[in-house]
C-alpha cells in the first residue's frame, strides 16, 4: 500500500479543547479525553463532562488500534489537493470505541465493517504530525 | 409577496418575521421592503435545513403567546448562482481548519469535507447493517423524480430518470450516485402563519398545524455536522425522538398520515427517515421504497412535488409549501382525501416536523 501522505488541510491544533488530542499527536501519542471522576470517554472533546458534568478531565492514551465502522470511496472531486479517489474511513478505537476518528487511504476500497486498523502516522510539510489509518 | 397575497392579506398586517439562520436576508430589511407597519417579533432557527419545521414552530410559539399576530416565514438563497453548498475550504482561504467549537480538525484534515460525504458513510454504514442496494437508493430517486415530471415548477420537470439512468450515473462518493443528491437552486419560498380565528377571515380556506415540534435526542454532538460520526448509531437520525414528541402533540401515528414530504438532501436522508417515522421497521427503507411505496397509490407518496432531488433545494421550505398544497388538494401529484400531511426538516443536528390537517 502506498505511504504517501493524504492529509493536506492542517488541523487547528491549539484550540481550547481540543488542544490536548494534538500536543498529544506531536509525540505520536493516541489520545482521548476522559473524566477523572466517573471515567468515561468524552469525544468530540468538551470543557466538562455530559454524565457526570465533573471539570476534571485527562487526555487518556489508548492503543493505536481500531476497527472499520464505516467508509466511502471519493470520486467527486470539491478540493484541488485532495485528488480522487479516495477512501476515508471512520475509525472506532479498540480501547475506546465510543471514540470515532476518521482517516482516509488513496484509492478505492470498501472495508467490511469491524475490519482492523492501525494509525499511521503522517507529517505534513510544516512539520504537523497527524494521526492518520491504515487496514491492518 | 406571492404568499402575503396569498393569504388575502395588506404587507402592513405583518407584525412578524421568521428567517432561516443561513438566510442573507435580515428581517429588518425584509420588513422595509414589505412596507411592514411594525414588526413586534422576529426570530431565526437552524442550522440551515434543520429550520423550516421548526420556523413555523417559532411562528406557532410567538403567536401563541402574544408576541405577534400574522408572522411570515421564508426562506430565500441563490444555491445556483451565489454560496454553493459543500464547497470545500481552499488553503488560500482557510489555512487551518477546525477549532472553536467546530471540530472541523477531526474530520476535514482527511479529506471529509461535504455534508454528501457524511451522508455517503451513513449510507454505507446502512449498508453494513441492513445490505441496502443500489436499486433500492435508486427507488428513492425514481419515485421523487416522478412527481417532479408531473409539476411544472421542478428543476427536473421535463426530465425523466430510468432505473438503468440511474445505475449507469457517475458515483459520487460511494455508495450514493449523482441522482442521489439534491440539486442547486436559486429560489424563495414562504408561508404566513396566524391564529386560527384570523385565518377564518382571509382568503383561503386555512390549513392547521396540529403539531409541530423539534428534537435534539440524547448525545446529540457539538459542531456542525461531522460530529453525527460520533454518535452511537448513525443510521438513525434523531428523527426518532422528532417522530415521537410530534405524533404524542398531535395524538396520531405513522398509520394516519396520507401523505409527507421528507427532507431529502440525499435520498439516504429521506431512507433513515421512514424507518424513524415509523413506516417501516429499522432497516426496511429501501424494501420499502424499491416496493414503490412512495409513488401515487402507494402506503406513503412523498415529496409529491419532487422535493430537493427533482424540484429544487430550498432548504426544506419547499416541502412545507407542498404539506400545505396537498391538504388544500392543489398538488400536481395530489393525494386523494389527503387529510393528513407530515413535513420534515432533518440534516444532522437535530431535525424538526410537522403535521398539517384541514382546518376544522
Ligand atoms: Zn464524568
Amino acid at each position: 500500500m502506498t505511504e504517501s501522505n493524504l492529509v493536506y488541510l492542517r488541523p487547528v491544533t491549539d484550540d481550547v479543547d481540543t488542544g490536548g488530542f494534538w500536543a498529544a499527536a506531536q509525540q505520536r501519542r493516541l489520545v482521548v479525553q476522559a473524566c477523572t471522576n466517573c471515567g468515561a470517554v468524552l469525544h468530540l472533546p468538551r470543557p466538562m463532562c455530559r454524565v457526570c458534568h465533573s471539570f476534571d478531565l485527562e487526555w487518556r492514551e489508548v492503543a493505536q488500534h481500531g476497527t472499520v465502522y464505516t467508509s466511502t470511496i471519493v470520486e467527486h472531486q470539491v478540493h484541488p489537493n485532495y485528488p480522487v479517489p479516495y477512501t476515508v474511513l471512520v475509525i472506532e478505537l479498540d480501547d475506546a470505541p465510543q471514540a470515532r476518528l476518521i482517516g482516509s487511504i488513496p484509492g478505492r476500497m470498501t472495508p467490511d465493517a469491524g475490519t482492523p486498523a492501525h494509525v499511521r502516522w503522517e507529517t505534513m510539510p510544516d512539520g504537523t504530525i497527524v494521526p492518520n489509518w491504515a487496514l491492518d | 409577496m406571492a404568499a402575503i397575497e396569498d393569504a388575502g392579506l395588506d404587507p402592513a398586517e405583518i407584525d412578524g418575521i421568521v428567517r432561516c439562520d443561513h438566510d442573507l436576508v435580515q428581517h429588518n430589511a425584509l420588513a422595509e421592503t414589505l412596507g411592514v407597519r411594525n414588526l413586534t417579533y422576529w426570530g431565526s432557527t437552524g442550522p440551515g435545513g434543520v429550520a423550516p419545521c421548526a420556523m413555523v414552530g417559532q411562528a406557532v410559539a410567538a403567536i401563541l403567546s402574544g408576541l405577534a399576530t400574522t408572522v411570515l416565514v421564508f426562506r430565500s438563497l441563490n444555491g445556483r448562482s451565489g454560496r454553493r453548498f459543500g464547497l470545500a475550504p481552499t488553503a488560500a482561504s482557510q489555512p487551518s481548519v477546525g477549532g472553536g467549537m467546530t471540530y472541523d480538525e477531526f474530520f476535514m484534515p482527511y479529506g471529509l469535507l461535504t455534508a454528501g460525504q457524511m451522508f455517503s458513510l451513513i449510507a454505507q454504514r446502512h449498508v453494513h447493517e441492513y445490505g441496502t442496494t443500489p436499486e433500492q437508493f435508486g427507488s428513492i430517486a425514481l419515485a421523487f423524480r416522478e412527481m417532479a415530471n408531473r409539476n411544472p415548477r421542478a428543476q427536473m420537470y421535463d426530465r425523466t430518470l430510468t432505473m438503468e439512468q440511474y445505475l449507469e450515473s457517475r458515483m459520487i462518493a460511494s455508495p450514493l450516485r449523482l441522482y442521489d443528491f439534491c440539486l442547486e437552486t436559486d429560489g424563495a419560498a414562504a408561508l404566513v402563519v396566524t391564529s386560527s380565528d384570523r385565518a377564518k377571515d382571509l382568503r383561503q380556506a386555512p390549513v392547521s398545524i396540529r403539531a409541530v415540534c423539534q428534537s435534539s435526542g440524547p448525545n446529540v454532538q457539538p459542531g456542525m455536522q461531522f460530529g453525527v460520526m460520533t454518535r452511537p448509531s448513525i443510521t438513525h437520525l434523531p428523527s426518532n425522538e422528532c417522530a415521537e414528541v410530534l405524533y404524542r402533540t398531535a395524538g396520531m401515528g405513522p398509520a394516519d398520515i396520507d401523505v409527507a414530504q421528507l427532507y431529502d438532501c440525499f435520498s439516504i436522508t429521506a431512507l433513515l427517515q421512514l424507518e424513524d417515522y415509523g413506516f417501516c421497521k429499522p432497516g426496511e427503507g429501501g424494501p420499502f421504497a424499491e416496493a414503490g411505496e412512495l409513488a401515487l397509490g402507494g402506503a406513503l407518496p412523498s415529496n409529491t412535488s419532487g422535493g430537493h432531488m427533482s424540484e429544487g433545494y430550498i432548504h426544506g421550505m419547499n416541502h412545507v409549501l407542498e404539506g400545505v398544497r396537498q391538504i388544500r388538494g392543489t398538488s400536481t401529484s395530489q393525494v386523494d382525501d389527503a387529510e393528513v400531511s407530515l413535513v420534515t426538516s432533518a440534516p444532522p443536528p437535530g431535525p424538526s416536523a410537522l403535521i398539517l390537517t384541514k382546518a376544522v
